[in-house]
């Protein structure tokens, strides 16, 4: 399932490199045999999965036994972070360009505010101004 | 064991990851080139660079000389009767395409191959059935996987018009008993074309002597570069071989309603060739017969030896092909019953710097016809060691652990 993450984070890097947009590619393919309960050959997913573990076996080989049997766990937990993450990342870009704050309620809380967020104070992004 | 210092020769294998030495198990992929080979082309590039057999500069007239020389290595090299029935291609491949298709083979007419071919030599015949209506006989191995002699016999009979087979195969490494195979096929009066890919690097091949009418190989598999290789053919065939490429330097003459056809072998040389590719071709020659077969043998067979003796002392271990290192060159090919090939020649690469080959090998319809998924293939060459195959075996043992 590592492909799933790698596919999403190498997409968005793959925005600005060419290097990136071909590992993307070759996670998107991965995803797709995935989903349609095919295996993946050679695929990214194994290749990220000899990074990981190969890295263990040359420095603690104990790990790399458990990391090589729970790896499709750590995929998925890898999957939900990934995914939650990027859930709020674009959810705060959005508040950024919509109210020049990542936090329309706590703007002090986000770094990049724009000053005319900052003096406007408390912000309710839900809040219905119409009447 | 001998051990040897042909290692210091290759700049590639003298290369370091995470501290680790490389150690590189994949030469029936392709082989480095050594310092020799390596400065010859870079002398070609830098020194006298030009367009070969048009150019009336000096330095055209090395890069001849420097071709004609080459060509005649080889010819000396295989026991060739002389140096025009040498034609340079881009690989093996190309070899037994033009062959394949140069031969102007009919609708009916047979042509015989093994169960072990590797795709160059399968694909091309495949296409031949479709494009011309030929018939395709591929002859199943014997139980132990050797070559069945009496079922070529047999199919000889029926009436084959060319038995095109591979010399050693990148399988396992299996030599095919070509002498008989020529024999036969002489008695039955058909052609005979070897794929020595796998053969020409690794023990010594007299055309000659063998009496076979076309032999394939490619430079890269015996420390030239790649983009380099050869096809062997006897002058009287080649008279009447279709060329695969026609074009610049290929003819004598043109005009707007016809052409004359160089004599051979340039009119199957057709546009500027790898120049640079055939001078290195001629310094591995001149590499590999200093090395000599007896020690490139007793190395591959000592190798194969250890190698065999320890995989077979780990549990879940399956070997492809036959069975005797004695019989396998170079090449061990086993997949594990519970690791992936693909992630354990991963796994070999980042944990120590190990270089090996996984998947089909490029022999997709021997895996499918016997139902294995892949493999994992080590094949070594005269640089490798013992030390080297003891270090794969501990990383072997390490990883297959892990399941």
């Amino acid at each position: 399932m590592i492909c799933l993450a790698a596919f999403i984070v190498f997409a968005i890097l793959g925005i600005f490199s060419a290097t990136h947009r071909r590992l993307a590619k070759q996670a998107f393919w991965c995803v797709l045999r995935r989903v349609t309960f095919k295996p993946c050959q050679a695929s990214i997913g194994e290749i990220l999965k000899g990074k990981i573990v190969g890295w263990l076996l040359r420095r603690k080989s104990r790990w790399a036994g458990w990391v090589h049997r729970y790896f499709e766990v750590f995929s998925w937990i890898f999957v939900i972070i990934t995914l939650v993450s990027t859930f709020y990342t674009v959810k705060g870009a959005y508040f950024y360009i919509r109210y020049g704050t990542c936090n329309p309620e706590h703007p002090e809380q986000c770094l990049i505010s724009t000053q005319a967020a900052l003096e406007k104070g408390v912000i309710n992004p839900y809040y219905c101004n119409d009447k | 064991m001998v051990e040897n210092s042909w290692k210091s020769q290759f700049p590639f294998l003298m290369q370091k990851k995470n501290g680790q030495p490389l150690i590189y198990f994949d030469n029936a992929c392709m082989t480095p080139c050594p310092i020799p080979v390596l400065e010859a082309m870079e002398k070609y590039n830098k020194e006298f660079f030009s367009c070969g057999g048009r150019s009336n500069t000096h330095f055209g007239r090395d890069v001849d000389d420097k071709v004609e020389e080459t060509r005649e290595l080889v010819a000396k090299f295989i026991g060739a009767g002389a140096s025009q029935e040498i034609i340079f291609t881009k690989n093996a491949t190309e070899g037994i395409n033009l062959v394949a298709r140069g031969l102007n083979l009919h609708a009916g007419e047979r042509v015989l191959v093994s169960d072990r071919e590797h795709n160059s030599n399968l694909i091309v015949w495949q296409v031949l059935q479709k494009e011309r209506g030929i018939e395709l006989m591929i002859l199943p191995s014997k139980s132990d996987e050797t070559f069945d002699l009496a079922g070529l016999e047999a199919e000889l009979q029926k009436g084959i018009k060319l038995v095109s087979v591979v010399y050693s195969s990148n399988l396992d490494g299996y030599t095919l008993p070509v002498e008989e195979i020529v024999k036969l096929a002489r008695k039955y009066d058909a052609f005979v074309m070897l794929d020595g890919a796998q053969a020409v690097p690794h023990h010594a091949v007299n055309v000659k002597k063998l009496g076979v009418d076309f032999l394939a190989f490619s430079g890269h598999k015996m420390t030239a570069p790649s983009g380099i290789g050869v096809l062997y053919g006897r002058l009287a065939h080649l008279e009447n071989l279709s060329s695969l490429l026609c074009g610049g330097h290929s003819v004598k003459d043109s005009r707007y309603n016809g052409f004359e056809l160089e004599d051979i072998p340039a009119r199957f040389e057709a546009g500027l060739q790898n120049y640079g590719g055939i001078i290195g071709l001629g310094e591995a020659i001149k590499f590999i017969k200093q090395v000599g077969f007896d020690f490139i043998a007793k190395q591959e067979f000592e190798l194969n030896y250890f190698i065999t003796r320890e995989l077979k002392q780990i549990g879940g271990i399956n070997f492809v092909g036959v069975d005797d290192p004695k019989s396998r060159g170079g090449i061990v090919n086993f997949y594990h019953e519970k690791m992936d090939s693909n992630q354990l020649t991963i796994f070999l690469d980042e944990s120590a710097n190990i270089l090996t080959r996984s998947g089909r090998h490029c022999v997709h319809s021997w895996y499918n016809s016997r139902g294995v998924k892949d493999s994992i293939r080590i094949s070594s060459y005269f640089y490798n060691t013992i030390d080297e195959a003891e270090k794969l075996i501990s990383a072997l043992k390490k990883i297959l652990g892990l399941v």
